[in-house]
């Protein structure tokens, strides 16, 4: 097995300019690098004797075993590394699902729901996809980043507007917003709504003429758009993602939660087989028509 | 080439000691590396890091390079030139622009000095022989340290420790230094971004001091028991950030305040921030003619320093002078000979300051006196506070105006680099005779 089989290069677009840059890691989640923090937090281990998963840190997000052939699923459904390419379909459980979703929800974002997000489009062979993908508030009107409150005076130095994953595929982009699930208040739901409102504002992606879907996704299995509906009424300044939507007929907005990409996985798993049309088709189906009802 | 350093990674004496290894590997393939590839040549080629999996060091040595858009291993590169290991082939072109007439300078001819994106390096005699040094002895830790003390930012930095400690005894009665109180002091203070680069460097500067032995830390706890071996010993298990995340030299990290010993002290010749530097880089893109005009200031200033170096001189001399009175009818603009000097500090130098027969031993110092004068002792404890502004220039700027300058006298207690700047410096009959007394 090749000494780079389960590292990913994780692409981003950074600055003003959206120049790439990129990182290579293990694929596991919860680590973004390969120091020796990340070596001892990731259940993939490379040595001198090779290639090896300590079942005790792994999540089960799977990636390991989509990305290469030499990943075995052991009685439990953890996955080991084995020196023959392996063909066999496995059935993965719904306990095995909450073991993920439970590992999921404690990662952080970025190196959690999005490292995933991102990885499964790029092993899915969605290669322009990138994680960290920059819009500078040059590029965003300024009387949207004041009626959401993030307008700085002395902008040139303010942070970007950062879209957690983009990918491009024919004649759509998918531009991501993840966010944890949380039960405790609504604020990680209004901030993921003001994100999209600036993604969706600026000169990035209103120039391009494809097809654009902005996607809410977030770790769980429930379809929140009645929460969503509540939040928007109660927060007025988010109602202008609804002007914003409004003035481009391609742009489009889907809610999605992880346990959906989750089962694309799981399908992909038992049959052997990675189709990307599924990811477009699962993206596409959770479309919703505004104003959210 | 001297450049302010502005990032906290230059803390790290592995990567340095690896990077200069790269240097000299790539050197002695008579390859002459830019910044990415000395520092991955030198990853790879010293035994620091022999005991990590090719593919994991690779991936950390790439990851790495890629922080902050390559800010990091530009850094890097800084370090050795600020540490003088090498010379930037690149940047030393601009001694080629023969200036025969002030009109000569053209902004096109110098926006490719401003960063160092076609810098290659090469590697100089004290490298090689830094590479035959093994990692954390005694001789390899006095050998940098002697870079160190002749590097005139990091000198500003034990002059501002010294002065700091005697002022807080004498108006706090403390013996305590604060970091940020130094951070706020240290300079310089022309950054666009406040509190940047003197914040960051702070992490570098109190590495450096502490485990090469220039400094010793009364905290009144650990730090307080470390002896020089305890220290090298320490920098033997601390491989740096690529191998061991952002935890490294966490003995150092937590600390706010000490009581500071300095045991070596910086040399009467340093090694002075480069012509380009004399400006903040974003002057010399955004606002060429008023940057132009300051660094041509400054540049005449320091060498009628230097020519009167040890001599007490009257200020009203500088501004008499013929050279300097040249510059300023051709640019026509205003200025401030204190701010220029304090600029100069700021870089290493230290300008013995008279006053009505009252010493100071810096101009750093008689400001900082002139501003507690204003409001007070209370003023060092503001120092203490964490600001996003340069509260120490906020506070000196309106008495720049004020203080009669013409009868002040100042004496420079340092000497500079003449051969190492002039490799950075535009050259030509101008510049020559801008250089002569």
């Amino acid at each position: 097995m090749d000494t780079k089989e389960l590292i990913i290069n994780v692409e981003s677009l950074t600055g003003k300019n959206r120049s790439k840059s990129s990182r290579t890691t293990f694929l596991c989640l919860g680590i973004l690098d390969m120091t020796k923090d990340d070596q001892n937090k990731s259940a993939i281990k490379l040595d001198d004797n090779g290639w090896k998963i300590d079942k005790y840190r792994c999540s089960k997000c799977y990636l390991c075993k989509l990305k290469s052939k030499y990943i075995a699923l052991d009685k439990d459904n953890f996955p080991y590394v084995t020196d023959r390419e392996v063909n066999e379909k496995y059935e993965i459980s719904f306990e095995d699902q909450i073991h993920f979703e439970s590992c999921l929800a404690d990662y952080d974002e970025k190196s959690g729901i999005s490292k995933w997000i991102y990885s499964i489009f790029r092993l899915f062979d969605i290669n322009e996809t990138y994680t960290e993908c920059a819009i500078s508030k040059e590029y965003i009107p300024k009387e949207i980043l004041k009626k959401l409150g993030r307008f700085r005076a002395d902008g040139i130095y303010g942070k970007s507007s950062i879209p957690d994953v983009e990918g491009k595929i024919n004649e759509f982009v998918f531009v991501f917003e993840n966010k944890k699930f949380s039960t405790a208040n609504d604020n990680w739901i209004i901030d993921a709504v003001k994100q999209i409102i600036l993604y969706a504002s600026s000169e990035i992606y209103q120039k391009r003429k494809n097809n654009i879907t902005f996607i809410f996704c977030y770790n769980g299995s429930y379809n929140i758009r009645g929460r969503v509906v509540k939040i928007i009424k109660e927060n007025p300044e988010l109602k202008i993602l609804y002007e914003v939507f409004d003035k481009k007929p391609n742009y489009s907005f889907s809610l999605i939660p992880s346990s959906e990409f989750f089962n694309l996985i799981k399908d992909s798993i038992k049959n052997n087989k990675k189709d990307k049309q599924k990811i477009i088709d699962l993206i596409l189906s959770k479309k919703e028509n505004f104003p959210l009802k | 080439m001297t450049c302010w350093l502005e990032r906290g990674e230059s803390r790290f004496l592995d990567l340095i000691t690896t990077s200069v290894h790269g240097l000299v590997h790539d050197n002695r393939r008579r390859v002459v590396p830019n910044k990415y590839n000395l520092f991955v040549s030198g990853s790879q080629v010293h035994a620091l890091f022999k005991n990590i999996h090719p593919t994991i060091l690779e991936s950390q040595i790439k990851n790495f390079a890629n922080l902050a858009q390559g800010r990091y291993i530009r850094e890097f590169a800084y370090v050795l030139l600020a540490l003088n290991f090498c010379e930037d082939t690149h940047a030393s072109h601009i001694s080629k622009r023969n200036i025969k007439k002030i009109s000569d300078f053209k902004q096109l001819d110098y926006t490719e000095y401003i960063q160092s994106s076609k810098s290659i390096y090469l590697a100089n005699k004290s490298a090689y022989d830094f590479c035959k040094l093994d990692f954390a002895t005694d001789a390899w830790a006095n050998f940098l340290a002697s870079k160190m003390l002749t590097y005139g930012y990091f000198c500003r930095y034990l002059d501002i420790i010294e002065l700091l400690q005697r002022k807080n005894y004498e108006y706090l009665k403390e013996n305590t230094v604060y970091i940020t109180q130094l951070k706020n002091l240290l300079g310089p203070f022309d950054h666009r971004v406040k509190g940047s680069g003197p914040d960051f460097i702070q992490e570098t500067f109190k590495s450096w001091a502490f485990l090469l032995g220039i400094i010793d830390l009364d905290t009144g706890g650990k730090l307080s028991n470390y002896t020089k071996k305890d220290r090298l010993d320490y920098l033997k298990k601390h491989t740096g950030y690529i191998s061991g995340g952002k935890q490294e030299y966490a003995i150092l990290r937590n600390l706010k305040k000490s009581k500071i010993k300095i045991k070596l002290h910086p040399e009467e010749e340093i090694r002075m921030i480069s012509f380009m530097r004399l400006v903040n880089l974003e002057g010399w893109r955004r606002q060429y003619n008023s940057a132009l005009y300051s660094a041509l200031r400054r540049l005449r200033i320091l060498y009628f320093l230097n020519y009167n170096y040890k001599k007490e001189i009257k200020i009203g001399e500088l501004y008499k002078d013929e050279k300097l009175k040249s510059i300023i009818s051709h640019f026509k603009g205003d200025f401030s000979i204190l701010w220029d000097l304090i600029h100069l500090e700021c870089g290493g130098l230290k300008f013995q300051t008279i006053d009505d027969n009252k010493k100071y031993s810096s101009l750093t110092e008689f400001i900082l006196e002139k501003i507690i004068k204003v409001k007070g002792s209370s003023f060092l404890e503001d120092l203490k506070g964490v600001e996003t502004k340069s509260i120490y220039f906020e506070a000196a700027w309106p008495l720049f105006k004020k203080i009669n300058t013409k009868n002040l006298r100042i004496m420079p207690l340092r000497k500079f680099d003449i051969n190492n700047f002039n490799k950075y410096c535009p050259q030509g009959e101008w510049i020559e005779w801008i250089q002569k007394n």
